[in-house]
């Protein structure tokens, strides 16, 4: 790193005139250098976007591939109202945002905790070794998932090792209790250890003085996590709740991969119980066909996820811009 | 966690003179803190244990010989062998890789590029829009691009793009900055102004600064973003699988599927082939480690 006195300057509090501040600069000159991302946010993104926005006022489809006509708002009203889909399936897309950010986050830091006790000085071994599961591909390792939570898969293999009965895990019909508390749990498993480390790194800025000067006022050992720890805690971690929440919303990938959804939300329909907004879309678009459909839950998925950025960067302002 | 101090605490630090009560609380301290320290161990060890089965469960059975079909075999293979790694070599895990190699080092070089220009941008420049614009972008970033995958397919289709590895750089690209250049621009304001500003009072200009004062500050992150932007794209699968067609074009993790899918017979070669397209993530990722874990935590924690 090089530092600060690197480079010539006679003295750096010397009052200088203000136009320093930004120098040389045109008026245009800023927007070249965000034109780039800007032109291809536009055509990769908003343009793409659009087109699904009116793709969801049509018919288009499976049915009416070559030619679709548009039909306002039917794919709107048939969601909200004609569907028996879009209520349980916004229910669960609400419960997987809540408890995964939850479960995530909350173990990330539980995990920290233990790591930043003084009593375990071999505490980079551990870290290290549960660092592993953030270090592996999640396209490969969810499918090594799948293959353990199946029927003749090796967690059935040990409970019949010990006398239990073999699950079921993901059935096709049926309880959702196992299906969703396994997704949680290997959803859990790719994402903790980002938590951890952000969590022991939040942990390990805490000026040592505070605990010694608590100590010295009588603090015990509750009074000083609740009140230096966790405050330090919380100020790291409550930005990446949210982003954490939106990256749920929007994590389709790992249901479509390891649950498909299933089961199913009764005999013969298409939608799960492990489905969310964002994976039942995809089934609407890929198995359905029905592409108009598919694109109007894109955009109330895509709703959700802005309004809730939105919202939460107002309320925490981690987002503020300071001018 | 929180075992409540012994009673006496305060009062051994106010004392003078207690050398005894001070050597008492001192010591049943430590006792305490070794205690908790080993039942913190125990749990350690058992979620160790349960996080790091699956690597175990995938390198067993890559090395299990005696058949195809060995899905509910016993646990331990009773022969151990490189047969599963030699037919995956031998057949299409080579294209894939490659195909991954492609798609995941060119939409890397464009996010890095773009990401670092805008960045720098949104960090040391003032002009109308900046404000909202990095909000902006995170709203258009968050987009469920997976749901516009129809508009992806019209458009690429028009542009004879379906079905390329062309298409897909694009996508992942230049559809994949906006994130990136929020963790950059974070990483640029903790650079301190002073360093343009006497650079700037030296009469360089705003790009000289940009190029020989700024770039190599940002050295770090710039590879942190490379390797996340690779290993975002190596881990792609629903876009991928829809937009090309032809198995010679598929990435890694799409051509792995359809040996973890079909039929379950060629499981032990899944797990082969899991394994080897996991070694080279596994080594950028604990080879880079400090860059990516500084990066992030920088980038995305303010202040």
């Amino acid at each position: 790193m090089v530092s600060v006195s690197a480079i010539p300057s006679d003295d750096p509090r010397a009052p200088t005139p203000e136009p320093t501040r930004a120098p040389l600069q045109s008026k245009w000159k800023p927007y070249w250098y965000i034109a780039p991302v800007i032109i291809s946010a536009v055509l990769f993104t908003i343009i793409p976007f659009l087109y699904t926005f009116y793709i969801s006022f049509t018919n288009w489809g499976l049915f009416n591939f070559i030619e679709f006509d548009r039909v306002g708002l039917d794919n709107y009203r048939y969601l909200f109202q004609q569907s028996g889909e879009f209520l349980p399936v916004l229910r669960f897309t609400i419960l997987f945002m809540v408890l995964t950010t939850l479960i995530n986050v909350g173990f990330g830091l539980f995990l920290a905790l233990m790591l930043n006790h003084p009593g375990i000085p071999e505490r980079n071994l551990y870290r290290t070794l549960l660092i592993i599961p953030w270090a592996l591909p999640f396209i490969l390792l969810i499918q090594v998932w799948t293959g353990i939570f199946n029927n003749q898969g090796p967690i059935n293999e040990l409970l019949m090792s010990v006398g239990l009965d073999s699950q079921t895990w993901i059935p096709q019909l049926g309880d959702s209790l196992l299906p969703r508390s396994a997704l949680f749990f290997v959803n859990l498993w790719f994402t903790y250890p980002f938590f951890m480390t952000v969590g022991l790194a939040a942990l390990q800025s805490i000026p040592r003085d505070l605990y010694e000067v608590a100590d010295l006022d009588g603090a015990g050992t509750w009074a000083r996590f609740k009140d230096i720890t966790v405050p330090f805690l919380v100020s790291a971690t409550v930005p990446l709740l949210i982003t954490q929440a939106a990256f749920q919303i929007n994590n389709a990938g790992i249901i479509i991969l390891f649950t498909a959804g299933l089961p199913a939300g009764a005999p013969g329909a298409s939608w799960g119980k492990t489905d969310t907004l964002a994976s039942y879309a995809y089934d609407v678009v890929f198995i359905l066909r029905d592409y108009g459909l598919g694109a109007a839950y894109g955009v109330v998925t895509f709703v959700m996820i802005a309004v809730l950025i939105i919202v939460s960067s107002i309320t925490t302002r981690s987002f503020a811009e300071v001018d | 966690m929180s075992v409540p101090t012994t009673a006496g605490a305060p009062t051994a630090q106010v004392l003078p003179n207690v050398d005894l009560k001070t050597a008492s609380y001192v010591s049943s301290a430590r006792t305490r803190r070794t205690v908790e320290a080993w039942l913190i161990r125990i749990i350690l060890y058992v979620i160790i244990a349960v996080m790091l089965f699956p690597v175990l469960y995938v390198v067993l059975y890559s090395l299990k010989g005696g058949g195809p079909s060995l899905y509910s075999a016993t646990f331990i293979p009773e022969v151990l062998t490189f047969d599963n790694y030699r037919r995956v070599l031998d057949g299409q895990f080579p294209t894939w890789v490659w195909n991954s190699l492609i798609l995941g080092l060119s939409s890397a070089i464009i996010v890095v590029f773009f990401s670092t220009l805008a960045g720098y941008a949104f960090s040391r420049m003032r002009f109308p829009g900046r404000k909202y614009g990095i909000l902006s972008l995170l709203i258009i970033q968050s987009l469920p691009t997976t749901l516009a995958v129809t508009a992806y397919f019209r458009m690429l289709d028009l542009v004879g793009l379906y079905n390329s590895r062309i298409g897909m750089i694009a996508i992942f690209g230049f559809g994949g900055s906006a994130l990136a250049v929020w963790l950059m621009r974070n990483f640029m304001d903790s650079i301190p102004k002073d360093l343009d500003e006497a650079a700037a009072l030296d009469g360089a200009s705003q790009f000289r600064i940009f190029w020989t004062i700024i770039l190599p500050l940002v050295q770090p992150m710039l590879v942190a973003q490379f390797i996340f932007a690779f290993i975002g794209t190596y881990n792609e699968y629903i876009l991928t699988s829809i937009l090309l067609s032809s198995p010679d074009k598929y990435p890694l993790g799409v051509g792995v599927r359809t040996l973890s899918t079909q039929f379950n017979t060629q499981w032990t070669l899944f797990c082969a082939a899991a394994v080897l397209g996991s070694i080279p993530i596994l080594i950028i990722f604990f080879l880079a480690q400090r860059l990516l874990v500084e990066g992030l935590t920088k980038g995305s924690v303010k202040g």
